[in-house]
């Protein structure tokens, strides 16, 4: 199901006269593209964590280099590469020099398989879950050979307690997702974002344009926001963010894994912990929010959506005139006007949201990207707002608090997906 | 021209793992150190899954069944693994080191 | 050789490469650190070609469980087993001559039963159809339909290959020059109807043998294979179906040839197969079928080794805690 579109660019398969060298120059193209992304997307987001940091906590943060310090990134970029590349004697140097690109082949290899274009990512697999929760086991691996071959009894333990933390969690997130693979049925992740354009929450109305309400955590109100949440903790975890860095805590372990490697080496493991960042954001954004999905089935219904906020905004504020009730307020109210949107602003017709040209690619790319970005925000809204939770009590966490609401979730999601089949049955046959 | 893999492809496969497994054989015969021989199981227990999975999906021969039973086999793995290396940290905290020439205790 | 088969050689040679290289690396490595993420390079080098092999469900599985989980804790292991301040572990093999001609001569029996028995490969063909003429082995390579992975509007692996092992009854009188494949139109599931059966089976008709044959005329053939030294005189036909939908399909092979007749001069003559069960076929990727077969007649193997594997769990968490020495 290529996009008509970017069948228009198969005229890189026509390059040369030999196939494989087309399909090479093919793959080539696209991990370039997607490495530079990698790239200039992690800078960009040192700088945006440092901005954000800064306004929370009241102050401007970097300033002076270019327009409000937006040059800092780049100057930070540039002084790692130049600086002086230090290996320490005690080391294991195959091993040393090899593990910060087992960790970023770890994140890179998930980039490949994520959903940016409706119907379209660089790579796309039939299993596509499977292959993502797969290779970022790679991330482990190499953050225990890069804790070892640093020959210091920190970065070990540093290592050790960070693969702990991440193979401990990848349980209750597996759980989550298995729940929502129960609901859709496929592990390709373009089917999965396809699947949430229908239906309102519990499986009403399945051939309804939902927009927001179709949603994978609309699904079955308690149970999918529950499991939202799980994943989203769990995903903080896999990434070593904060509430869940205590591999990277200073005042703990100096810089844990990474504390011997400086320069360009460092620089690996710094942006492949924002890759990963942006790979569990996506796995969340297509399984619980839809995807390249928009909130809204139709253009009429951007505006409903647009007013309702408005008015929703105004309300809330005008009831007790705090900003905290303004934001409650525009939430109630942009999910009341969606709804109203689904009744009575379906699309015209099917090709408006699901053609094949350029407009719904660069659409579905935008909202791909909005609702990706959102939740990195959120990230590190979290990370300058909450305490660091201490080893014990993190690995509590997991296995006695999400392991087990994992389970309950799943269990109830399963009841919920039986009674659907039920529903169908009594309905005589209603998809 | 039956020497490519593309014209043989069981064949190749099968030898790959003949191979793998008399890898994962030598090591068993001659680590010293309980995690490695450890290695070695898992050497073999990988030559066996990749002869399973190439004899059903190259041939006709019985279906589905060689793809099941590598997933059985890779989960059974697991738990032994896990198991295995539970043991071998308690042989660790009781005789401090995981030679296995040395953990002779129940001789004679 | 087509371009896909280029890269298919390619790739196999280079993960078989991978995988002996980190098994030889595991089996004789002094670092046992250093043989651990050998470990890790086969592991992964077997995934790869569990994927080659188009069963792309057991490769992430495999990555999945013994990358995540075995490997880790392989590796931690080896870190509580040692003192931990050294970076050069050593790990002490007897390397004696004994345990390497064993493993010689077992590696050498493997190879021998491998390459030289006949009756398995002959049991694994997918079909053989006899006439009173010929016999012809009808195999299939890549059957399952790709493994779904495309590169940006590229499909790497999207064909399916059929191969006619023609064993000709030795017999002077008869020549080939020509083997048909005609596979039926695909029985899809959401697809119906009885008409699609009739016209692209006259689309689908292909005529490679002169192509396939190497520059050899059938006529000068001579054992095919070095792999197949059993009796008779056999050619190969090999065919490249490109981009078959999903589906079941039906193959029938029809030979063209020449035959002498009683006064002695060529004639051109058709040799047809009767009806025999010649079904393939082509799924996307191996997952549905393994749930299918976990679901139907795995289903009690499937509850056991679940119960299996929580009883490893307790008793692993049981055997590693720590132990609280007495007084």
């Amino acid at each position: 199901m290529t996009p008509t579109v970017l069948a228009a660019a198969s005229w890189t398969l026509d390059l040369t006269g030999i196939p494989v060298l087309d399909a090479f120059i093919c793959i080539f193209v696209v991990c370039f593209i997607l490495i530079n992304f990698i790239a200039v997307y992690a800078g960009v987001s040192t700088y945006a964590e440092r901005k954000i940091a800064g306004h929370m906590q009241a102050r401007v943060g970097p300033y002076r280099i270019w327009w409000h310090g937006f040059g800092v990134w780049i100057a930070d970029a540039l002084k790692l590469m130049i600086k002086e590349d230090i290996i320490a004697k005690n080391t294991d140097h195959l091993l040393f020099k090899l593990s910060p690109y087992v960790v970023f082949a770890g994140s890179f290899a998930c980039w490949v398989a994520l959903p940016f274009l409706p119907h379209w990512s660089p790579a796309s697999f039939n299993i596509g879950i499977l292959y993502l929760l797969a290779v970022s086991s790679a991330v482990v691996i190499g953050i225990l050979m890069a804790g070892w071959s640093s020959g210091s009894k920190w970065a070990l333990f540093g290592a050790m307690r960070s693969a702990a933390q991440i193979v401990s969690y990848e349980v209750p997130i597996g759980i989550t997702l298995l729940g929502m693979l129960l609901i859709y049925g496929t592990l390709d992740m373009h089917a999965i974002s396809d699947a949430q354009s229908k239906g309102l929450p519990f499986g009403f109305m399945d051939d309804k344009y939902g927009g927001l309400w179709s949603w994978g955590i609309n699904r079955y109100p308690p149970f999918t926001v529950i499991a939202f949440i799980i994943y989203y903790i769990g995903a903080l975890a896999e990434t070593n963010r904060t509430p869940f860095d205590i591999p990277e805590a200073e005042s703990e372990l100096v810089a844990g894994y990474h504390t011997e490697y400086s320069g360009m080496r460092f620089s690996f493991f710094f942006l492949s912990e924002y890759a990963n960042m942006f790979v569990v954001s996506a796995i969340a954004t297509t399984f619980f929010l839809g995807g390249w999905q928009p909130p809204v089935p139709s253009a009429t219904g951007t505006l409903y959506l647009v007013v309702g906020t408005l008015v929703g905004a105004a309300v809330g504020y005008g009831i007790a005139k705090r900003g905290f009730d303004a934001f409650v307020g525009a939430m109630l109210g942009s999910g009341f006007a969606a709804l109203v949107a689904v009744f009575i602003a379906q699309p015209a017709a099917d090709a408006a949201f699901t053609g094949t040209g350029l407009a719904q690619l660069v659409g579905g790319g935008f909202w791909f990207f909005s609702k990706c970005f959102t939740l990195i925000f959120v990230m590190i809204w979290l990370r300058w707002t909450l305490p660091r939770y201490r080893v014990d009590q993190l690995m509590d966490l997991c296995w006695k608090k999400l392991t087990p609401l994992a389970l309950i979730n799943l269990v109830a999601i399963g009841i919920l997906e039986t009674r659907q089949e039920w529903m169908r049955w009594f309905t005589g046959g209603h998809p | 021209m039956s020497h490519v893999f593309s014209r043989n492809p069981l064949e190749h496969m099968l030898l790959l793992s003949a191979v793998i497994f008399c890898a994962g054989v030598y090591t068993i015969l001659t680590r010293k150190n309980a995690v490695s021989i450890l290695m070695g199981v898992e050497l073999v227990l990988n030559a066996a899954n990749l002869n399973f999975v190439a004899f059903s999906q190259y041939t006709r021969i019985g279906g589905m069944h060689g793809n099941v039973f590598t997933i059985f086999v890779i989960l059974l793995a697991a738990a032994e693994a896990a198991v295995a290396l539970a043991i071998i940290i308690g042989i660790y905290q009781n005789f401090g080191g995981v030679d296995v020439d040395q953990a002779d205790n129940m001789k004679e | 050789m087509a371009a896909s088969d280029f890269i298919l050689n390619v790739v196999f040679y280079a993960l078989a490469a991978a995988a002996v290289g980190g098994a030889v690396a595991v089996a004789t490595s002094r670092n046992i650190v250093r043989s651990a993420f050998a470990l890790l390079a086969v592991l992964f080098a077997v995934a790869a070609l569990y994927a080659v092999m188009k069963a792309d469900f057991i490769a992430a599985a495999q990555v999945l469980i013994y990358v995540g989980g075995i490997l880790v804790l392989i590796i931690f292991a080896v870190m509580l087993t040692h003192r931990i301040t050294d970076v050069k572990l050593s790990n002490d093999s007897t390397p004696g001559p004994a345990a390497f001609c064993a493993c010689l001569c077992l590696l050498f029996s493997l190879v021998v039963v491998i390459l030289f028995t006949a009756k398995w490969r002959r049991d694994s063909d997918v079909a053989t159809l006899n006439n009173k003429v010929f016999e012809v082995a009808l195999r299939q390579y890549q059957s399952d339909g790709s493994t779904g992975i495309q590169f940006g509007g590229t499909a790497l692996e999207d064909s399916v290959v059929v191969s006619a092992d023609v064993l000709v009854v030795p017999d002077a009188s008869r020549s080939v020059d020509q083997v048909v494949f005609t596979v039926s139109a695909p029985e899809t599931r959401d697809a119906g109807g009885k008409d699609q059966k009739e016209t692209p089976e006259k689309e689908k008709e292909k005529e490679p043998a002169a192509k396939d044959l190497d520059d050899v005329s059938a006529k000068d053939v001579q054992v095919q294979s070095t792999f197949l030294p059993y009796a008779g005189r056999t050619q190969t036909y090999r065919h490249t179906f490109e981009k078959l939908p999903v589906g079941d399909y039906h193959w029938r092979v029809k030979l063209v040839g020449h035959e002498k007749d009683v006064k002695g001069e060529l004639q051109s003559a058709e040799w047809t197969f009767p009806a025999a069960k010649t079904d393939f076929s082509v799924r996307k990727g191996v997952t549905e079928p393994i749930a299918l077969a976990l679901a139907g007649p795995y289903l009690f193997a499937f509850e056991v080794v679940s119960v299996l594997l929580l009883a490893a769990l307790v008793g692993a968490a049981f055997l590693a805690r720590k132990e609280v020495k007495g007084v």
